[in-house]
């Protein structure tokens, strides 16, 4: 049995996708997870989506932990499966869905510029007096123009996916999580008609400089590098993870690892709700 | 001058679009003024969108920004100065 991490995370998502060219399957082995980030469970809907776009069959083992298993019923993970016919080993149970919206946001879709608008307000009345007021504004942000190049750049015919979640309530490291993804084309493939062939490492940090965009026109290219600004000026991380890339930027010098291709981008961002104190 | 006001949340460059639907397709000859006291957080895109759409395509003679966040205001002079436009940027 592969030796899995527990925790999956942005860093870790990698280690339960797989790809088995040979039978054509893809494949999702949730057995021995303990624990599955916003972000991860993003990924992990993305993994779903753009098997079934590529007309793979999906195999999905879900976790052996029934308080896992729980947490993926309530975040609605069930309801990406159904929508993708995926062949699920195991049952997600049935819970009951007390008022939990001051802690997490549900797996969700979103296929238009309205669909990103919604969220984007969503996250704001969510968060709203729950965490100081620029963390709020700049997931508010990072929603909204992380929406919007889904919608606009990303060609994913599956729209988008987003997930959020407040982690540590109540503690001094209290923190949120919101992640984007979709299956489109990735940033390389965005890039590439405008800025010529690049590896996706490069790509990724091509995108988060100020004016780069795939539309010629001088005012775009503000989006995700102001996400990535704003974000790390709080004390937070982004993890831009698309093509063979992961990109993890925060305090410091960014890192970049190589990961088995997804199709499409997933990005992260994860705040302090109360940074400097 | 022409008018619009800002709802309290905006993050679409689709939302600059519908706010400013309404006006003429030549605006040199006139003020748009826009009221930001109901508006708590805004983007980049919605904010680069707004500028465009009242100083580029419709070469508005002034944009004004009325009570809007300082957020706001950071982005609006950010996408003019982007846009060659500052100089039609006005911070009410």
């Amino acid at each position: 049995m592969p030796a899995y991490r527990n925790a999956l995370d942005a860093v870790t998502l990698d280690d339960v996708l797989a790809l088995d060219l040979d039978s054509g399957v893809a494949g999702l082995d949730l057995a021995r997870i303990a624990f599955v980030d916003a972000y991860a469970l993003t990924g992990l809907a993305c993994f779903v989506a753009s098997a079934a776009r590529d007309g793979l069959p999906v195999r999905v083992v879900l976790p052996e932990e029934p308080d896992v298993r729980s947490w993926l019923s309530r975040m609605h993970f069930g309801d990406a499966l159904e929508a993708f016919d995926v062949h699920v080993v195991g049952d997600l149970p049935r819970v009951v869905e007390r008022d939990r919206r001051d802690a997490l946001i549900e797996l969700q879709r979103f296929k238009d510029a309205h669909g990103s608008d919604r969220l984007a307000s969503f996250v704001w009345e969510w968060l709203e007096g729950g965490a100081d007021g620029e963390v709020v504004n700049q997931l508010f942000e990072a929603t909204g123009e992380l929406g919007a190049n889904v919608v606009e750049h990303a060609g994913s015919p599956s729209g988008g996916f987003v997930t959020a979640q407040r982690y540590k309530a109540g503690t001094p490291d209290e923190r949120i999580i919101v992640a984007v993804g979709d299956v489109g084309i990735g940033i390389r493939e965005s890039l590439r008609p405008r800025y010529g062939e690049m590896t996706d490492d490069v790509a990724i940090a091509r995108a988060v400089q100020w004016n780069v965009s795939r539309v010629p026109d001088k005012g775009r290219g503000q989006g995700l590098p102001g996400v990535v600004d704003g974000v790390r000026g709080l004390g937070g991380t982004v993890w831009i993870r698309s093509g063979v890339a992961l990109r993890t930027i925060a305090r410091g010098r960014p890192t970049t690892v190589g990961v088995s291709r997804l199709q499409g981008t997933i990005v992260g961002a994860r705040l302090p709700c109360r940074p400097g104190r | 001058m022409s008018t619009l006001i800002a709802p309290k949340l905006v993050s679409s460059r689709d939302q600059a679009r519908e706010l400013t639907a309404s006006l003429p397709g030549d605006l040199s000859a006139t003020v748009v003024m826009v009221d930001c006291s109901a508006l708590q957080p805004s983007t980049p895109s919605f904010v680069d969108e707004l500028v465009k759409a009242v100083l580029v395509d419709r070469r508005g003679s002034h944009l004004v920004i009325r009570a809007a966040p300082e957020r706001t205001v950071e982005l609006a002079r950010r996408a003019a100065q982007n846009r060659g436009v500052l100089d039609r940027l006005e911070i009410g």
